[in-house]
């Protein structure tokens, strides 16, 4: 109910700001042995209206791109842009990235690309990495149990199977608790972040830390608070209520503009302008490990959310083995003389 | 007949008294003698080779070389085939998906704008704000729940008579309190 107050609230502004209908995008890695990577995206729109700078990855004239319309059974057309381009080297993906002027650009992204020499084996690792935004956050992981932390990072069919599939009842208990866990989670780094910009700004004018220590000890009480008080939250802040209750009066009067501008400049942390998109990686040879979901194909999966690198890096990683059959046959052929040679000196003993 | 028979008994006599003719028996002798020692030649050059390949069996600190580094390779074949093993196990327990890899917006992902709609007293930052397609119809969905809800509470409202007169002075109350 409380949702869809809020909900009801907010619909007219979100309807006024600007909907379009985006394409949904993922972005495939496929990884070779000497560290090339063959980059291709695909962009599905039920319009033909794609716009570079809708795309979420680093885009230029240099790609490959073929356009395809697909029509499915119920005559509801998809148009589909496919794009492909091939890096040298993970450093090429980085340079672009960090020239990128697309629709992520405001979010640091990076590529690692590593190889061993086992012997037996080559070991290849790739990984892509998504710093975070905020300095001062709690780790999600503080908050949600393996379980729900499982099912925090799913792609978001998987959710859909498992809440309307046969363990729904289940699945359902689990989604409420991971919505629960994860509000509060939200509003902890909202606090955790705030206090922290509140002291910097109150720092330059105190020059101690007191204020933002005095505020931190009653972190979790400030929470409570908020929790309790949502409905007046909005009239308890405007009325300096939760500052006087934190840091006396007098302070609370002195340092609202402070306050008021850490807000600020929280708020801009949170809202990160960032376009959700699913990232896969095809690794080299066989498949040893990964953090991410492994599809029919033995791709991985990873959905990219802005709530994912909110409070830690997001690594999206993927490791794989391809045997040196040389090494094997070297090996092989090193065993046998030396037990030939030990069979050697048995019989010539007996 | 008989006289081919005679002639045939005649040549077989001769052939079996003439003796075989030994041309230069030292030679024959000579021969012999050498394919003797070429065989006893060919077992030494294998016993050479093997000595040479094989040699260091009889040197100790090579032989405890080589024993230690055998098992030592046969100790990271192990190894390394164990953490492959582990790894390909651990991976096995991993999810597979099997369905539409796009991404598309969810529930949650819902509450945490509107969270942080709130918590940012009601502002949006300046800037392009773009709401996805789905995220906006599950906006107008619930929407549309409430007030097809409100509709009904009305209806239920104006049915029963007795609820509208409570509900008509309860408001009635609360509105004199506010203008007090």
């Amino acid at each position: 109910m409380r949702r869809k107050k809020l909900i009801l609230t907010v619909t007219m502004i979100l309807v006024l700001t600007n909907s379009c209908d985006e394409p949904e995008t993922v972005v495939t890695n496929f990884v070779h042995p000497d560290g090339s990577v063959t980059r291709k995206i695909e962009m599905k729109n039920s319009e033909n209206n794609f716009k570079i700078s809708d795309i979420q990855v680093p885009f230029d004239s240099t790609w490959i791109i073929t356009d395809t319309i697909e029509v499915d059974e119920n005559s509801d057309t998809t148009w589909v842009k496919r794009a492909e381009k091939l890096y040298v080297n993970v450093d090429a993906i980085n340079m672009e990235y960090r020239m990128d002027s697309g629709a992520n650009r405001n979010i640091s992204r990076s590529a690692e690309f590593s190889k061993k020499f086992r012997w037996f084996n080559n070991e290849y690792r790739f990984v892509e990495r998504i710093e975070s935004k905020m300095s001062h956050g709690y780790p999600v992981s503080d908050f949600l149990d393996p379980e729900e932390l499982r099912f925090y990072y799913s792609p978001e069919y998987l959710k859909y199977e498992k809440l309307s599939g046969p363990d729904s009842l289940k699945y359902k208990q689990l989604d409420d608790s991971v919505e629960k866990k994860s509000e509060r989670w939200i509003l902890k780094n909202f606090v955790a972040e705030w206090i922290e910009e509140f002291g910097r700004l109150t720092r330059n004018k105190t020059g101690n830390n007191m204020l933002r220590d005095t505020i931190k000890k009653r972190e979790d009480e400030f929470i409570s608070l908020v929790e309790e008080d949502e409905e007046k939250f909005d009239s308890l802040w405007s009325n300096g209520l939760i500052l006087k209750e934190f840091i006396g009066e007098e302070n609370s009067l002195k340092y609202s503009e402070e306050a008021d501008s850490a807000d600020g400049i929280v708020l801009n942390h949170f809202w990160i302008d960032f376009k959700d998109y699913s990232m896969r990686v095809a690794m080299p040879g066989k498949l040893t490990g990964t953090n991410g979901f492994i599809d029919s194909n033995k791709i991985l999966l990873w959905p990219v959310k802005s709530n994912f690198f909110l409070t830690e890096p997001y690594e999206m990683w993927a490791e794989s083995r391809i045997p040196n059959k040389w090494a094997w046959i070297v090996t092989g052929l090193f065993l046998i003389f030396v037990i030939t040679g030990l069979i050697i000196r048995t019989l010539k003993k007996g | 007949m008989d006289t081919e028979n005679k002639k045939y008994n005649m040549l077989m006599d001769m052939l079996r008294k003439s003796k075989p003719d030994m041309g230069d028996p030292e030679i024959l002798s000579e021969k012999i003698l050498n394919r003797i020692r070429d065989r006893k030649r060919k077992v030494i050059s294998l016993e050479i080779i093997v000595d040479y390949l094989f040699g260091w069996i009889y040197i100790g600190w090579v032989r405890k070389s080589l024993v230690i580094a055998s098992l030592f390779i046969v100790i990271v074949f192990v190894y390394q085939q164990t953490v492959i093993l582990k790894k390909v196990n651990d991976l096995s327990e991993q999810i597979v998906v099997t369905g539409d890899e796009t991404f598309a917006p969810s529930k949650n992902d819902l509450d945490m704008t509107l969270l942080l709609y709130k918590f940012s007293g009601r502002t949006i930052p300046s800037g392009n704000v773009n709401i996805p397609e789905q995220q906006l119809e599950q906006l107008i969905e619930s929407y549309n729940e409430l007030k097809e809800r409100y509709e009904d509470l009305l209806k239920l409202i104006e049915d029963d008579p007795e609820l509208k007169e409570y509900i008509e002075k309860s408001l009635d109350s609360k509105n004199r309190e506010s203008n007090l």
